[in-house]
């Protein structure tokens, strides 16, 4: 099935990532026994981890959003974004222009006057007001992904060729952002951040409350992306990643249901975007660019594709995996961290999940259960 | 016998592939709740006929014209779908990482659209429909199977039964009987005499033996042409027709 549907071209040149996910089998009690213990997770850390560590682990929360977003889009649709970043970044800084202005009261931000621009731009003016702001976050990305994702799928681009548009965007987005440094602040981007909605954004206690507030969207996020799997919608979505043509010959038009969704996840990662700001303190143009783009990827490809729970599991760990080997070993973490990508994509394709979900099925399992039927 | 009413009509379509010429100043029609079989020797234009019909191929000249009027080679393939024109392919296009039943549940007749699809939800009677259809291409057991691990056989049917959950007008069957047992086939051709009267079936087939059991009317294709038409007695007997399947036999 998956030799037919995909182009040649695709096949030859990514052949693991552009095709179709292998059907897993559900195991339902599986699933709502480690949502649970995520949530669980998600109560206690607050009690047992450092105010820091509290606050790495809500921006990795907020990795968690984009990578349930980009999961609807590459694991569901079959359609790889090598450019979430842009979509992120955008969130980010549609929300540090709100909270620049904060800082300065509504005057000119100094990083302008150092670039030689005399007055505020008009289109920074309406991000002075939160109510503009904080859901032009989300709708500016929802916006770009819309009319690119309409003009590539209307004309039929699509597999290895979309990948590379998306990451084209990535660069443009990057060159645009950092070429307008009066209006972007350029390489350093933006920081300085003082308050948000007269709150103390450097607090302790204002720390807590993005934490809570994070992961109490990703928990919504996720019910929300399984809600739309699990709908005609999500059904459709596969289908048309298991065979476009044979969609289209049943009367779905592709083009709509492609743009949706991939709106819908830009959306997700300009919300993501907008989170991780705040906690951040700093937004530069390094978090959207083409990196960063491929490692929301990898998140989930190591987590577990066409799995919500893989790709939110796969951010969280991953970062945390990243975060811990970088202090524990300066030097050589990179390599380390490089290596067990490599690892995971050769030994793993399937991901975390897509692993542990394959035990039962393994012949060490089945010999393991064997023997413990055998002996009462 | 009532005058037969023209429900598909193509006339003097031509499509070009980079030159080559499938189809040449065709002109064909097929009358309504008639059951059609289209022959002809490989690379006659028999499948480029199919997909012009049903928007696969834009004919450079000419026109494809449904019912009372609508000029389908201006529409996008799932506009023609959603008119009533259903299409199955030569190899089985089936969705493998769905069940069976929600195979046939996307494919069951209604609106197609992003915002009909969200609030979506199946009836009792839609329910009743894909059990009916599922007894019909006899996948009862496999209901809640990925259809991607079906045999070759099932998937042909599964996607037989994807076609006809949608009750289409038009029926285009390319090649269904391929890959199927003499008792399948016979199924097969039991079931598509016994459609409901007001659809019309247009059938591409190369087993010979089945077009002879089951057809009324025969067209025969060459060289991107019709060749001639008529019932598959007349068809057997001319000439022509002989002439061109000898001429492949000694090529063979």
């Amino acid at each position: 099935m998956a030799a037919e549907q995909s182009s040649s071209v695709g096949q030859v040149a990514a052949p693991a990532l552009l095709a179709p996910q292998p059907a897993l089998r559900r195991i339902p009690w599986l699933r709502w026994a480690a949502t649970l213990l995520l949530i669980a997770a998600l109560l206690i850390a607050p009690m047992v981890l450092s105010e820091f560590r509290l606050g790495l682990l809500a921006r990795f929360l907020t990795y968690a959003i984009v990578a349930l977003g980009l999961d609807l889009i590459w694991g569901y649709t079959g359609i790889l974004s090598l450019g979430h970043g842009v979509f992120f970044g955008l969130g980010a800084y549609c929300t540090a222009m709100y909270l620049k202005l904060e800082a300065t009261a509504g005057k000119m931000p100094d990083f302008m006057a150092w670039s030689g621009v005399d007055d505020m731009p008009f289109w920074w003016k309406p991000f002075r007001y939160a109510w503009f702001a904080i859901p032009a976050s989300i709708l500016i990305p929802m916006l770009l992904g819309a009319i690119l994702g309409y003009a590539a799928f209307r004309n039929r681009i699509k597999g290895v060729f979309f990948s590379i548009l998306s990451q084209a965007l990535a660069l443009v987005m990057v060159t645009l952002f950092i070429g307008q440094q009066g209006y972007t602040g350029g390489t350093n981007g933006m920081t300085n951040f003082k308050t948000f909605l007269g709150q103390d954004l450097n607090s302790d206690h204002v720390g807590h409350l993005l934490y809570w507030v994070t992961a109490v969207i990703l928990i919504g996020v996720y019910f929300g992306c399984r809600g739309l799997v699990n709908s005609k919608v999500g059904k459709i979505l596969v289908a048309i990643r298991d065979g476009e043509n044979r969609a289209r010959f049943i009367g779905y038009d592709p083009v709509a249901y492609q743009t949706f969704v991939y709106a819908l996840s830009a959306g997700l990662a300009g919300l993501a975007g907008m989170l991780f700001v705040m906690q951040e303190g700093l937004i530069t143009p390094t978090k959207m660019d083409i990196l960063m783009s491929i490692k929301m990827v990898l998140w989930v490809a190591i987590g577990g594709r066409a799995t919500l729970f893989g790709a939110m599991l796969g951010a969280i760990v991953v970062n945390s995996g990243e975060n811990l080997l970088s202090e524990k070993y300066p030097e050589t973490w990179s390599y380390m961290l490089g290596a067990s990508f490599l690892a995971v994509v050769l030994f793993l394709p399937q991901g975390i999940v897509g692993w542990v979900m394959g035990i039962p099925r393994s012949p060490l399992w089945k010999k393991f259960a064997k023997s413990s039927e055998a002996t009462p | 016998m009532n005058a037969p009413t023209a429900i598909l009509s193509a006339h003097d379509i031509t499509v070009e592939f980079s030159g080559f010429k499938a189809i040449q100043n065709l002109n064909f029609t097929l009358n309504a709740g008639e059951l059609r079989f289209l022959i002809g020797p490989n690379g006659a234009g028999k499948t480029t006929l199919l997909d012009s019909i049903c928007g696969r191929v834009k004919p450079a000249t000419g026109k494809v014209v449904f019912k009372d009027g609508t000029e389908l080679q201006r529409l996008q393939e799932h506009q023609i779908v959603q008119r009533g024109i259903a299409r199955k392919f030569q190899t089985p296009a089936v969705f493998g990482s769905l069940s069976v039943w929600d195979n046939l549940a996307l494919s069951l007749r209604g609106p197609r659209n992003l915002l009909a699809s969200l609030r979506s939800r199946l009836s009792g009677q839609q329910h009743q429909e894909i059990d009916k259809w599922l007894n019909v291409i006899g996948l009862q057991e496999q209901v809640n199977t990925l259809a991607g691990q079906l045999s070759h056989g099932q998937k042909q049917w599964l996607e037989i039964g994807m076609i006809l959950v949608q009750t289409p007008d038009v029926l285009l069957l390319d090649e269904p009987a391929a890959g199927m047992t003499d008792h399948e086939t016979d199924a097969l051709g039991k079931l598509l005499q016994n459609l409901d009267p007001h659809q019309t079936v247009l059938v591409v087939e190369h087993d010979m033996e089945f077009v002879r059991r089951y057809a009324h009317t025969v067209t025969v294709m060459h060289e991107g042409k019709i060749l001639c038409e008529g019932d598959m007695e007349t068809v057997q007997n001319d000439p022509r027709v002989a002439e061109v399947y000898l001429q492949r036999r000694v090529e063979a």
